[in-house]
């Protein structure tokens, strides 16, 4: 809850209406709770309207009197799969279709593999009637639970960590409200109508506890813990009455829990009415705020699915807004990168403007030199290899063809010639192995072909290079 | 009507529609600049690195340039070129007892800045004649070189029958 002066802002609020039609509202700030009185449902909606009190969710209660409830044991591993069984089990439970009612279920008990629970069924168009009277004030609640469900949570949160069994007495001015509770699952409740005399009243809420005692204690061999609220003379009556009893198969545990304070919005003096309801608003509060029970909700499905479209559209609107702003920051990201490049290019150009001035020929004076030497390198070679070849040359051989070719540095000679003998053909190699710029000759190919005039005369291809390194001299 | 997976469908395509456009119109578009403006700048310091090297080495280029400028002034054109190369050509093998068979001029190969002028030559006489041609082309003034050569025997006795091609560097007109 955030005060602001004398506003209040909460995300969950509780509302219960008194039989005189004044508001309990509960919210909870610091770690409790605190339950405003409003005069009438409409100083409520005044309220709303002027922004003193901003709440976002509203939880309400439903009376017992719209609410069927019905004990089924099912096969079921756990709640949720139970409340999916109990749809199915609604037409045995209620004369009525799936669709003309709301329920909801909680937990009882466990029976070895079975699961006790309580269902809790309210026909649709008798809820829809009763939230027509917030509807009116412009409260359209997000939550709607059992009033007998709402109390026993206030009582679970006053007296925390129960075990074994329980009987919640909440003391009114007209009736009483005992609730049977068993490791902190409801087992149902009763209501004790109150007279005048508050001696009579109490003997006989004594006498009920001291029933439900009996009947409790004859399957559990425990004590019996009882937790009173309620006016205080007729509860510490009550109290009295339990301690006296002597009764030697029920032994009872006494706890007295104060009842809620109720206050005007702003105001510190404490309210005498409207305890009651402030226990259901608080209990519905408690719900509403602790661990999510969606199978405690009877809100019908209408305004759950406004709900979830509404929550569809705000998810939705977040997904397109986050997508935009990815989008955004990725072109952002691009574009201060691009800015950052354009940067970086200028710097470099303006580093080298003035190199260029000065080193800018130099690139093309290198490319000259490079072709002129290319151009200029091995001069001679040429009439040398030639010269060489001609005195390496056995008398035998004649030489037919030459061919001169120049690969990058290496100069190839194919030599194409006669021989008497093929030996003669390749002792050339043999002699030119000891030229000075030729390479090793290679006979490519040789062949003996038959002279017109008789006898024969071989004809062979050979290849040698001369290859030049810097210095000139032969490798 | 339509069911979830209809609807699901639905979004998912219209998504992906969304963001193939969005990626299309406007992050493709910046990430191309990306791209050029990455290899410009690459290009920019591969040309300064070159350039800081070349200012390094600038004086011994200069000299050495010095030496060869005169082998590779430019004369005009490729015709006047031409010309000049073919004229020392024929100055060689005019002084020689040799038989001009052919002479062709190949295409100009054009660098950044210098030409290169080929011409191929065929011609055939005596073999002291041809090694002599060699020889002059091999110690000529000019930047000439013999790419290849070759060499054909004839029926008489040391006539041959030979080919050349010969090019020649000059400057690129204008550089």
């Amino acid at each position: 809850v955030v005060r602001k002066s004398r506003c209040i802002r909460t995300s969950w609020a509780s509302l219960s209406l008194t039989e005189q039609r004044q508001a309990i509202v509960c919210v909870k700030g610091n770690g409790s709770s605190h339950c405003l009185w409003f005069e009438s449902l409409e100083e409520l909606a005044g309220a709303l309207a002027r922004k003193t009190l901003v709440v976002r969710k509203w939880a309400v209660t439903a009376p017992r009197e719209l609410c069927i409830l019905k004990s089924v044991s099912l096969p079921a591993a756990d709640l949720d799969e139970a409340a999916r069984m109990v749809e199915f089990e609604l037409p045995s439970l209620v004369p009525l279709s799936a669709e003309e009612v709301v329920y909801g279920c909680t937990v009882a008990g466990r029976q070895e593999n079975l699961l006790r629970v309580l269902v809790y069924i309210i026909k649709a168009d008798a809820l829809e009637r009763h939230l027509q009277t917030y509807k009116s004030a412009g409260i359209e609640p997000r939550r709607v639970s059992p009033d007998i469900l709402a109390m026993h949570a206030w009582f679970l949160s006053v007296c925390r960590h129960l075990q074994g069994p329980t009987v919640f007495v909440w003391a009114g001015t007209s009736a009483c409200h005992l609730m049977m509770s068993d490791e902190e699952n409801f087992q149902g409740s009763q209501v004790l109508p109150l007279g005048a005399d508050t001696a009579a009243n109490a003997r006989e809420i004594a006498r009920e506890v001291m029933d439900r005692g009996r009947r409790l204690t004859a399957s559990v061999p425990e004590p019996i813990r009882v937790v009173l609220a309620g006016p205080p003379e007729l509860v510490s009556c009550v109290e009295g009455h339990l301690h006296a009893s002597e009764d030697p198969n029920v032994r009872v545990e006494v706890t007295v829990v104060p009842r809620p304070c109720v206050r005007l919005p702003g105001a510190q003096e404490e309210q005498p009415d409207g305890a009651g309801e402030a226990v259901l608003a608080a209990g519905l509060l408690e719900l509403s705020l602790g661990a999510p029970q969606p199978l405690t909700n009877l809100v019908p499905r209408g305004y759950l699915a406004k709900e979830q479209q509404h929550l569809l559209l705000v998810n939705a609107l977040r997904v397109g807004i986050l997508s935009v702003l990815l989008v955004a920051l990725l072109w952002g990201c691009l574009a201060a990168a691009n800015r950052r490049l354009a940067k970086a290019c200028a710097t470099v150009q303006a580093q080298i403007a003035p190199i260029v001035k000065v080193a800018g020929g130099v690139d093309r004076k290198r490319q000259r030199l490079r072709v002129i030497q290319r151009q200029l390198a091995n001069r001679g070679r040429i009439a040398e290899a030639i010269a060489e070849l001609y005195e390496c040359t056995p008398k035998d051989i004649s030489i037919s063809a030459l061919d001169v070719t120049w690969k990058q540095d290496t100069m190839t000679i194919d030599i194409k010639g006669h021989a008497d003998l093929l030996p003669t053909a390749f002792e050339y190699t043999n002699a030119v192995r000891e030229a000075r710029l030729l390479r090793a000759m290679q006979i490519v190919d040789a062949q003996q072909i038959p002279k017109a005039a008789g006898g024969s005369v071989v004809e062979f291809k050979a290849r040698c290079s001369v290859e030049e390194d810097a210095s000139g001299k032969k490798r | 009507m339509k069911t979830g997976r209809q609807t699901l469908l639905a979004v998912v395509t219209a998504a992906v529609i969304l963001g193939t456009g969005i990626l299309t119109l406007v992050i493709e578009p910046r990430r191309q600049e990306h791209k050029a403006r990455m290899v410009q700048l690459h290009d920019l310091q591969v040309k300064l690195a070159k350039l800081q090297a070349d200012l390094l080495v600038r004086n011994r280029i200069d000299e050495m340039y010095k030496q060869i400028e005169p082998l590779i002034k430019n004369t005009g054109n490729d015709q006047q070129e031409i010309s000049a190369f073919t004229r020392e050509l024929s100055d060689l093998y005019s002084k020689l007892n040799v038989k001009m068979r052919s002479v062709k001029l190949l295409p100009t190969v054009r660098e950044e800045f210098y030409r290169l002028l080929s011409v191929k030559i065929e011609m055939q006489g005596h073999i002291r004649d041809i090694v002599r041609f060699v020889l002059l082309i091999e110690a000529h003034a000019s930047p000439l070189r013999i790419e290849q050569f070759g060499v054909k025997a004839r029926e008489t006795t040391d006539e041959v029958h030979a080919s050349f091609l010969v090019t020649k560097v000059v400057a690129e007109s204008g550089s």
